[in-house]
């Protein structure tokens, strides 16, 4: 299930995080800003995860560093009970 | 200090009021040339932070299209930009909405033979709304819409919390962008405002034109509802470099630009042009500067200096001339940004210390905002050269009738403050970030010039290497300003308060500390600090460009206590009792 959210989250950022970079080349807990992504892009993809999981970030996760890697998002989405996000379902 | 703006023979551009006589809306028409119209066009702008960055695009929106015989009428909606309100009073989006339909009556009033619509973002979605709830308009333009209200308030939450600026938003109940907030009731308003469930059952134009990003396409539910209407379709080009970017840095998108143009121009062709009545001539307004229109002051575009450089001034309602001239305060443009100020905050603060017997002008400095811009120059430029003169011309003219004259600024408008106080007197200087270093106006910079006194400028190797590491160059010039001390930034304040100008600076520790770090100077920074007339805060709640709550709610409160402070000649009880 792990797997699968987090493949969902890197066609996500294909589509929408304008990376320098092919996103499969990225480990899960590579710099996303530092493959490239802008903070206008990031919202993009905070959006794109509200719509895919029908769920809000709330206000103090609205920071930088909850996008910063893939891991990170997928550690917001199991915090929000997003199914098959946490690390321990792997 | 007052008229029209014309090209000879050429369109006519004209700032109006219209709306609600006791909520006035605020607008320009730009009229074609000869008051022949083959139609007419509202401009409906991205709301907050996108709206500041797009003023420069919709000047340029409305002057093309009246070249191109269209009647436009760039407008800013109930509690934004001019228009009288505030951002946080209560029901936005229904005043929003009524906005666009008070600008397309307006329009129709004056005799325009039909009215586009063009909206860009969040303003192509309250169009596209409005004329669902009201009539379709001849054509529309939805520029880079956004899906719904929803989407524009979570990006802009998203971008308060990401962005360069990124602080914690404060637990106040209020929904936080950069900049701009809103109250609960708006954010459930916004949820409503939704292009994509827009009603297939009414038509919201005879034909539309929905340019998306090519970076981003637009989602699907926009575009499969617009497909129910006569859909054209284009690219939003450079968008990104319009609104993905500090308004400040802002570039006109002129693909886009003669695109919507030329598709709007299309749809009129082979209609007559009709004559259209010249709007009434600039005229004052009493506006509300508080809470749902109340407290009303007077307010008028002025026009200053043979530049004619426009602004907004606001006085109390009931000004008695008998009792001595008011003092005028100026609020200064930042950088290159029009003269709403930060959060638009310039036009809340404004209009307040009207209220409380002040004078008040907000400005744009040659070449920004609303005031033209010299021959040979180029459009928002910040630390134009011409910017000194501009700031001289407007302090002898406010202080001609004997008035005090204070100024407010931030950052570069900071920095034009202390520059004018450098060369006339002016009676209070109140900075709040101001950045003295300017790298952007350093020898070799196309704003070079050898006239300035209140800046330091670094030497040319310094500049240069600011170009290709900024954080090197800025290391680096701090340890030989050390020893080079006529380059310290305190000297500036220390001058113009050597001039008999009260001074207070607040600034946040990034850019406080430019006037703490020569150690040299800190026994004249002491001295200073013991002297009336002066005052220095660093404040960890200020963020540099002033796009937080709490940072804005700092500095009124404390521009509002230097102003009682520092401006003796002329004031109301209550500002004495503030």
């Amino acid at each position: 299930m792990t797997q699968s959210v987090t493949d969902t989250i890197r066609g996500l950022l294909a589509e929408h995080a304008r990376l320098g970079v092919d996103v499969s080349s990225l480990s899960d807990t590579d710099d996303l800003y530092g493959a490239g992504m802008t903070s206008h892009a990031s919202v993009t993809v905070m959006l794109a995860c509200e719509d895919e999981w029908d769920l809000e970030f709330p206000q103090q996760m609205l920071k930088k560093s909850t996008f910063a890697s893939i891991a990170n998002i997928r550690d917001a989405l199991s915090e929000l009970g997003v199914d098959g996000a946490s690390v321990a379902s792997a | 200090m007052g008229g029209h703006e014309q090209d000879a023979d050429g369109p006519e551009h004209t700032q109006v009021w219209f709306g609600p006589e006791s909520r006035p809306l605020h607008g320009w028409v730009s009229r074609p040339a000869g008051g022949l119209a083959r139609g007419g066009a509202v401009l409906c702008p991205p709301m907050g932070e996108e709206g500041r960055a797009a003023h420069r695009t919709f000047r340029r929106l409305a002057e093309q299209l009246a070249e191109a015989g269209i009647v436009a009428l760039r407008f800013d909606y109930d509690g934004t930009g001019d228009s009288a309100g505030l951002q946080d009073d209560p029901d936005r989006v229904p005043a929003w909405l009524a906005s666009i339909e008070a600008a397309r009556q307006y329009l129709l009033d004056l005799g325009a033979p039909g009215v586009a619509a063009v909206g860009m973002r969040l303003g192509a979605t309250l169009a596209a709304v409005q004329a669902a709830a009201s009539a379709p308009f001849s054509s529309l333009v939805c520029w880079d819409p956004c899906l719904s209200g929803r989407t524009f308030l979570r990006e802009g939450e998203a971008l308060h919390g990401f962005g360069e600026t990124a602080l914690e938003a404060p637990d106040d109940g209020l929904r936080h962008t950069p900049g701009f907030q809103y109250d609960a009731a708006t954010a459930a308003q916004l949820r409503d405002v939704d292009l994509g469930k827009l009603t297939s059952e009414r038509q919201l134009a005879d034909r539309v034109l929905l340019l998306a990003r090519t970076d981003r396409p637009a989602p699907p539910a926009i575009v499969a509802r617009l497909e129910q209407e006569r859909l054209e379709t284009g690219a939003a080009t450079a968008q990104g470099q319009l609104l993905d970017v500090p308004p400040e840095l802002s570039v006109v998108p002129q693909d886009a630009l003669r695109q919507v143009v030329g598709w709007l121009t299309a749809g009129v062709q082979d209609e007559p042009a009709v004559p259209v009545k010249a709007p009434d001539g600039e005229h004052a307004v009493l506006v509300g500067s508080g809470p749902d229109g109340s407290v009303p002051v007077r307010e008028r575009l002025v026009r200053l200096g043979p530049d004619r450089i426009v602004g907004f001034a606001d006085e109390p309602a009931d000004l008695r001339p008998e009792a001595g001239p008011a003092p005028w305060v100026v609020l200064v443009n930042v950088a290159a940004e029009h003269h709403i100020g930060p959060g638009r905050r310039w036009v809340e603060w404004g209009r307040r210390w009207a209220a409380l017997g002040y004078r008040v002008v907000r400005i744009d400095q040659s070449g920004v905002g609303d005031s033209p811009t010299r021959p040979g120059a180029v459009d928002d430029r910040a630390f134009a050269p011409e910017w000194i003169d501009d700031m001289r011309h407007v302090v002898t003219e406010l202080a001609g009738d004997g008035a005090q004259v204070g100024i407010v600024g931030l950052c570069s408008g900071s920095y034009s403050a202390f520059e004018v106080a450098m060369w006339e007197h002016v009676d209070a200087v109140f900075a709040i970030n101001p950045r003295l270093t300017l790298y952007p106006a350093a020898k070799g910079s196309p704003v070079y010039t050898d006239r300035r006194r209140a800046a330091m400028l670094p030497n040319r190797p310094f500049a240069a290497l600011a170009r290709r590491r900024r954080i090197l160059a800025g290391g680096l010039w701090r340890i030989y300003r050390e020893v080079a001390l006529w380059h310290a930034p305190l000297l500036v304040p220390w001058r113009v308060l050597s001039r008999g100008t009260a001074v207070e600076i607040i600034a946040c520790p990034d850019d406080a500390q430019h006037f703490t770090e020569v150690y040299a100077l800190r026994p004249l920074l002491w001295w200073m600090r013991r002297r009336r007339g002066f005052g220095f805060e660093s404040r960890r709640d200020l963020d540099h460009s002033l796009l937080t709550r709490p940072a804005q709610l700092v500095g009124y409160e404390k521009a509002t206590m230097f102003l009682h402070r520092s401006l003796t000649g002329h004031r109301t009880e209550d500002a004495r009792r503030g």
